[in-house]
């Protein structure tokens, strides 16, 4: 528990730095962390000697680069098991966010990276709630803007998309519409060649913005 | 010794082929396929090399016709080498076929064509770290101007290996090839082309598809992705060792004006209508000259020399199909092939073929289904051989009886001859304006009861470039021979059978038959009715022979107004031409071949006894 509850602290002062606190009172972390000063205030100068954190006299702490590293992943890993709990198995937020929690800590790194490519790739439609999320902005082909630059989330064209394949349209590559006529298709460079799609096909075809 | 050539389509194969071959090529079905596969036959040093030039494909796997064919080929080991043509613009993607094909371990070799783009894009190519990649002979080119290619058949000979290149897959297929190998005795490719779901084998095809449901599962992704994703991850790593790209200036945008809607569409039209005024103006022309010609020379000589009845009705049968066939064939079809030539070279019939496919969305068809309307227009000979381009039956279906509805550049002589001048501009147009309604009402209707199921459309367009006359005749040329080779014989078979008719007097027999129908459904004179099925034979020649029966060049003095304008309609809508439906059936079988001719035949008298009707 203790090594967990290290790497929750890590987690938190990334989080906290990542939206542009640099350094945070020990005070504010015990509130955020939900626990005693005192207590955190041991652990914290503990995790100083290991060398993931440094505490100035005016009780704000700031991250080393190690520290930064561990809270770093340990916040892609929950991200990652959060994203597959709700939007893959249909937990309610909540309790997908708790089950994360627990388990961002004894995830291998290995399955977390193999569940994240698995999340990105085809079978999986894109939930319209992901849309408004920051990091992935899923859409279909055909709602893409001239000149959009995208990477292939999901090809969900049965029949001809083989032919799909072949191109080198399929899940991974990036490509840029080149030319949209609104209602008629669309054109793609893919591998340095241009394809004309009809709307139908492009609207089988899922991406993700990339900016 | 055998070579076939095998690459992406628009790499520059044909041309290659025809720099190796020159013009004495063949073009020939491949055994069990209806794809044209064009052989020609080369020497060097004494040792007699064919060349086989292969339908351009973008992978070995797919269910279209020309990828069996070309699979079933390569398979088949006929061919002693392999010569893999790729666009050294495009090499990653090229890369991808090339893989596919270095599977079956055959001795091979690469020619880089089009290293002229490549470099004027900002693009150089290591060809000697490329050849170490693949393990093969790489051969740069530049096929539009010659360049270099004099050396494939001496690299053929001397230097064509096995490739090493290999594909590293993912282990869960690498897993499901052991194990299928395991329990059949499978060469690897088998084992691959099984999982991808292709083989003869019951036995092992079930084998290889609980497998792959099993990868499927476990991956989300078919197998067939899975396998494409890892040979297109090796294409794009050798591509990145060896390709090296600035990027290029560039120049203005043409292509922005030719495929947004303003002003592409007006631009789309504006080409389409100039061709066919100018197909039209020349070929009468032409036409006239030619027809003159063997008229003068040949026929007028021959009927001057006294040969018994029979041989003289032979004989001016023979002399008429041949007039026929030369006739149309280079005035309209020669002149018309040219411009489409020079679309397809251009770059631009892909552009077309975008614009258009919503409008033949409509119409049950994508954007291609652009190319054989537009040469129904010229001819529907070449028009209905086209449809081979369009990727399911259903489309096919739908664009053959559409294509044989298409007033072509004959029926274009019948109406203008005809109703333009003896009844009116106004008139003749109007004429047009039935066709196309009755081809929109087709369309609209055949788009909801053919069965099949309609897929989009997914189309590479190709680059624009400046084509140059060399090539554009020389594909014409081929494509005229095709049409001679096909439409020759028959016509010369049907018109001397309907001369055999006239000189029995069947004919006379049946024009008797057929009068009261002629004369209470259409209101036409019994030998209108024979002028119409003379124009089974050729179109326009429902037009001479109405002439030479009617006895007078001026036929507003013998027919009336409404019987001129009904004749042009029903010469126009029914039965197409006889090279017409023999192309048919060889495209779309002979049921079907057979229910498009009963349809026009229907429409046409339809329309002609609704015409009588109204107009009486």
């Amino acid at each position: 528990m203790q090594s967990s509850f290290r790497e929750d602290i890590l987690e938190t002062l990334y989080k906290e730095k990542a939206t542009g606190t640099s350094t945070t009172l020990i005070m504010n972390l015990a509130t955020l962390l939900d626990r005693d000063v005192g207590e955190l205030e041991k652990i914290l100068r503990e995790m100083e000697k290991d060398g993931d954190l440094t505490i100035s006299p005016d009780r704000t702490i700031t991250l080393t680069p190690r520290g930064e590293e561990t809270g770093g992943k340990i916040m892609r890993k929950h991200r990652i098991l959060e994203c597959f709990f709700s939007e893959m198995l249909g937990m309610a937020p909540e309790s997908a966010g708790k089950e994360a929690c627990t388990l961002e800590h004894s995830v291998s790194d290995e399955a977390i990276e193999r569940l994240g490519r698995y999340i990105r790739t085809p079978g999986w439609a894109g939930p319209r709630s992901m849309r408004r999320g920051k990091r992935w902005q899923v859409l279909t082909l055909i709602e893409a803007a001239e000149g959009e630059k995208l990477v292939v989330s999901c090809v969900r064209c049965r029949g001809p998309g083989s032919r799909l394949n072949d191109l080198g349209l399929f899940p991974g590559t990036t490509i840029v519409v080149v030319r949209k006529i609104p209602g008629n298709g669309v054109v793609v460079r893919v591998k340095e060649s241009d394809i004309a799609l009809s709307p139908e096909i492009a609207a089988s075809i899922i991406v993700e913005r990339t900016g | 010794m055998k070579i076939g050539l095998i690459g992406n389509p628009n790499v520059g194969k044909s041309l290659i082929f025809h720099q190796l071959t020159g013009l004495g090529v063949e073009v020939s079905n491949y055994p069990g396929t209806t794809i044209d596969l064009q052989c020609g036959n080369t020497c060097f040093q004494k040792e007699m090399i064919e060349v086989i030039d292969l339908p351009g494909i973008y992978s070995l796997e797919g269910d279209s016709e020309e990828e069996r064919t070309v699979r079933a080929f390569v398979d088949s080991g006929e061919a002693d080498v392999i010569v893999a043509v790729l666009d050294a613009g495009r090499l990653e993607r090229n890369l991808y076929l090339l893989l596919q094909v270095a599977e079956y371990r055959r001795p091979m070799l690469v020619v880089l064509n089009m290293m002229d783009e490549a470099e004027k894009s900002g693009i150089t190519v290591d060809i000697g770290k490329l050849s170490s990649l693949l393990g093969i002979e790489v051969i740069p080119t530049v096929a539009v101007q010659g360049k270099n290619t004099c050396n494939i058949i001496p690299a053929v000979l001397s230097s064509a290996r096995t490739p090493t290149v290999k594909v590293l897959y993912d282990h869960h297929i690498e897993a499901g090839v052991k194990s299928l190998r395991t329990i059949h005795t499978l060469d690897w490719n088998r084992a691959i082309q099984a999982l991808l779901g292709h083989d003869e084998d019951p036995d092992v095809l079930e084998a290889a598809s609980a497998l792959s449901e099993e990868i499927e599962r476990m991956h989300r992704m078919s197998v067939a992705q899975i396998i494409a994703g890892n040979r297109h991850h090796c294409a794009e790593h050798i591509a990145s060792e060896v390709v090296r790209s600035q990027p290029p200036e560039r120049g203005p945008d043409i292509d922005r004006l030719l495929t947004t809607r303003i002003p592409g569409i007006p631009i789309l039209a504006a080409i389409l209508i100039g061709i066919l005024l100018t197909v039209f103006i020349i070929g009468s022309w032409l036409e006239e000259a030619i027809v003159t010609l063997i008229d003068t020379f040949v026929l007028q000589p021959f009927l001057a020399a006294g040969f018994p009845p029979l041989a003289e009705q032979l004989g001016t049968s023979f002399i008429l199909a041949i007039q026929a066939g030369f006739g149309i064939a280079f005035p309209f079809i020669f002149t018309f092939y040219v411009f489409i030539a020079l679309l397809e070279d251009s770059g631009y019939l892909t552009r077309a073929a975008f614009l258009a496919d919503r409008t033949l969305h409509r119409f049950g068809m994508h954007g291609q289904g652009i190319i054989p309307i537009v040469l129904g227009f010229g001819c529907n000979v070449p028009a209905i051989m086209s449809i081979k381009l369009l990727r399911t039956k259903r489309e096919r279906l739908i664009a053959s009886f559409l294509v044989t509805l298409i007033p072509c550049s004959a029926r274009t002589v019948i109406i203008a001859g005809l109703v333009a001048a003896f009844v009116g501009l106004a008139a003749a147009l109007s004429v047009y304006l039935i066709v196309l309604v009755i081809i929109i009402i087709t369309g609209l209707m055949l788009s909801r009861v053919t069965p099949g199921e309609q897929f989009g459309m997914i189309l590479e367009m190709s680059p624009l470039r400046w084509p140059t006359a060399k090539n554009v005749l020389l594909k014409s040329w081929m494509r005229i021979r095709e049409f001679l080779i096909i439409a020759m014989p028959l016509l010369i078979v049907a018109s001397i059978i309907l001369g055999l008719f006239q000189y029995s007097g069947l004919m006379a027999a049946f024009e008797d038959f057929i009068e009261p129908f002629s004369v209470a459904v259409l209101g036409l004179p019994s030998y209108a009715t024979t002028a119409l099925i003379f124009g089974i034979l050729r179109k326009e020649m429902a037009l001479e022979t109405l002439v030479i029966l009617a006895g007078t060049a001026d036929l507003g003095s013998v027919l009336s107004m409404a019987q001129i304008y009904i004749f042009a309609v029903v010469s126009v809508l029914f039965i197409p031409c006889i090279a017409t439906i023999a192309v048919l059936k060889k495209e779309i079988g002979t049921k079907m071949a057979l229910v498009v001719s009963a349809y026009t035949l229907i429409i046409g008298i339809l329309v002609g006894a609704l015409l009588n009707i109204i107009f009486s």
